[in-house]
């Protein structure tokens, strides 16, 4: 079942960066290749000052569309309704197209815990997420994309395979898809399956953007760092990905830790765009 | 495992408390998380981290969120409380107790979701309106000139000292929008008196020079001026003061 909010927000916007602290000034120096900017919700919710002029600034020129990690979809928590007042007075203020969130829980019996813990994938967690993901997007009042996390845990009471756990919320939701191609590339490492059948699993038609990142694969778990550059296969994933998906979707470098300076992510997003031409030319 | 019963078992991974769990993925998770929390306050309280090498992050930051559960889904909203923390156990020096409160402070005034250019915009020619980022504390040591003196070192790469002295100080701390600075002003008792009656209306000067000395005229402060043609003189330096300080913005002020 789709509901009012699933079906606009398949435009597709370009390649993005994330706006990072560092690139405030920089990025109005000069005319930059990226199209389109992502930020950390949470970053912009309470916070005034510099940031807010950046953010002020930089709407004009470009489109933006936060990215929160502390929503919780999947907490056993009640939904925080300050939270969500706070998203949807900054959606308003950058007039974002959409917004986006993990699959996840960050919080729980009042506790938040800044990171992305991976849910049990059971028929009562999708009873408890669908409306839950309803109510978020008739709160905010703009699509709602859901990213598919990496996870190092996988508990051995969760029945559903992801890719089924996936569909089922954005077909019972109407909500969007937010790719993650690394995502799916560090777990079919850590979780040993194939990430082109898994991607091919998927509801692709709902996907609205794709993230892609970097990783650490120097340990005996492949961490999801968002500190260095995407590697080659995750490009070569990302391609195969565009093939499957038979459309140019917004697609997002994410950098998060150790942010590189601007020229090395303006790379990344050369070598993005490189990659849709050759897909779609 | 049921829903509430699997998020249980995360919960009580991260406290400080829990042992370490056999499963490397868990005890991937739990390092992170606890990373998180001790992080933001290292990050925080980076003045502390640096200048105070022998103090005791770990024993703190686990017996901090005992006390105050990191309860906020902003990372850095997690910090706030650590100067009560401090304060209140008495094996911390009050001097890094008031470091920790002048951080935040810092902090907090810097990323105020306060709107100075709302402030002033319908500011008409000759009133002032106070600064709607400004914060005050009160202070037992010198905290804000040993920052300076410390931060001044750094760049000429001499060698900082831990060693503040100890000075009653009231301190008002406001944004300069038009840099993005944050400004500390130690404030006098006719500054503190100015700051009271200018509340958060805009009024003229004339306004706010007779609701000051109204107040002056009402308390009897021992060693301030009491001859009306002083008085007047100290407030119209107290006002200049505080105008050049941004504590009171004015319209041109944009």
């Amino acid at each position: 079942m789709l509901n009012h909010w699933g079906a606009f927000c398949m435009n597709n916007l370009g390649i993005g960066i994330s706006l990072r602290r560092k690139h405030y000034d920089e990025i109005f120096e000069s005319e930059q290749p990226f199209d389109w900017l992502e930020i950390i919700s949470e970053n912009f919710m309470r916070f005034g000052g510099h940031p807010r002029n950046v953010l002020d600034k930089a709407k004009e020129k470009w489109s933006i569309v936060p990215h929160g990690i502390s929503l919780a979809i999947g907490s056993v928590d009640p939904l925080n309704l300050d939270y969500l007042t706070k998203l949807k007075a900054l959606t308003k203020r950058i007039n974002s197209p959409w917004f986006s969130d993990h699959l996840c829980f960050s919080s729980a019996f009042g506790h938040y815990y800044h990171d992305l813990l991976p849910l049990i994938r059971t028929k009562e967690s999708l009873n408890h997420l669908i409306p839950r993901i309803r109510e978020v997007q008739d709160r905010i009042e703009l699509p709602f994309a859901l990213e598919n996390i990496s996870f190092y845990y996988e508990s051995p009471d969760s029945k559903i395979p992801e890719h089924e756990f996936l569909n089922e919320l954005l077909d019972k939701t109407g909500a969007n898809l937010l790719l993650d191609v690394n995502n799916v590339y560090v777990n079919s490492l850590n979780h040993k399956f194939d990430p082109d059948e898994f991607i091919k699993k998927l509801n692709l038609d709902r996907v609205v953007q794709i993230h892609l990142a970097g990783h650490d694969d120097s340990g005996d778990i492949v961490i999801d760092t968002h500190g260095a550059e995407v590697c080659d296969p995750v490009w070569n994933l990302y391609e195969r990905t565009l093939r499957l998906l038979g459309r140019p979707v917004s697609t997002l470098i994410e950098w998060d830790n150790n942010v590189p300076e601007l020229d090395c992510l303006n790379a990344e997003v050369v070598r993005a765009k490189s990659i849709i031409q050759k897909v779609f030319k | 495992m049921d829903l509430k019963t699997y998020q249980e078992m995360w919960h009580k991974l991260f406290d400080f408390s829990s042992p370490t769990p056999d499963d490397p993925a868990l005890k991937l998770y739990q390092k992170f998380v606890q990373h998180h929390y001790s992080n933001i306050l290292r990050k925080v309280y980076s003045r502390i981290d640096h200048y105070f090498s022998d103090f005791d992050w770990k024993t703190h930051t686990a017996l901090y969120y005992k006390d105050y559960p990191p309860g906020s889904y902003e990372l850095n909203h997690l910090a706030e409380r650590f100067p009560d923390y401090l304060k209140s156990n008495n094996t911390v020096p009050i001097e890094i107790a008031e470091l920790a409160d002048y951080e935040w402070t810092e902090f907090s005034v810097d990323l105020s979701e306060a709107d100075e250019t709302a402030a002033i915009k319908n500011l008409r020619h000759g009133e002032v309106v106070m600064n709607p980022t400004i914060k005050m504390i009160q202070q037992s040591h010198d905290i804000a000139a040993w920052v300076q003196a410390n931060d001044l070192k750094e760049d000429q790469n001499n060698k900082p000292t831990q060693s503040v002295s100890v000075k009653n100080n009231l301190l008002a701390v406001v944004r300069d929008h038009r840099n993005d600075t944050v400004v500390f002003s130690n404030l006098n008792a006719i500054a503190s008196i100015v700051i009271a009656a200018a509340g958060y209306e805009s009024k003229t000067k004339d306004r706010l020079r007779a609701l000051s000395l109204q107040t002056l005229a009402q308390l009897n402060l021992g060693d301030l001026p009491i001859d009306e043609n002083v008085l007047q003189l100290e407030f119209d330096r107290t006002f200049e003061f505080l105008v050049n300080q941004k504590i009171l913005l004015e319209p041109n002020d944009s």
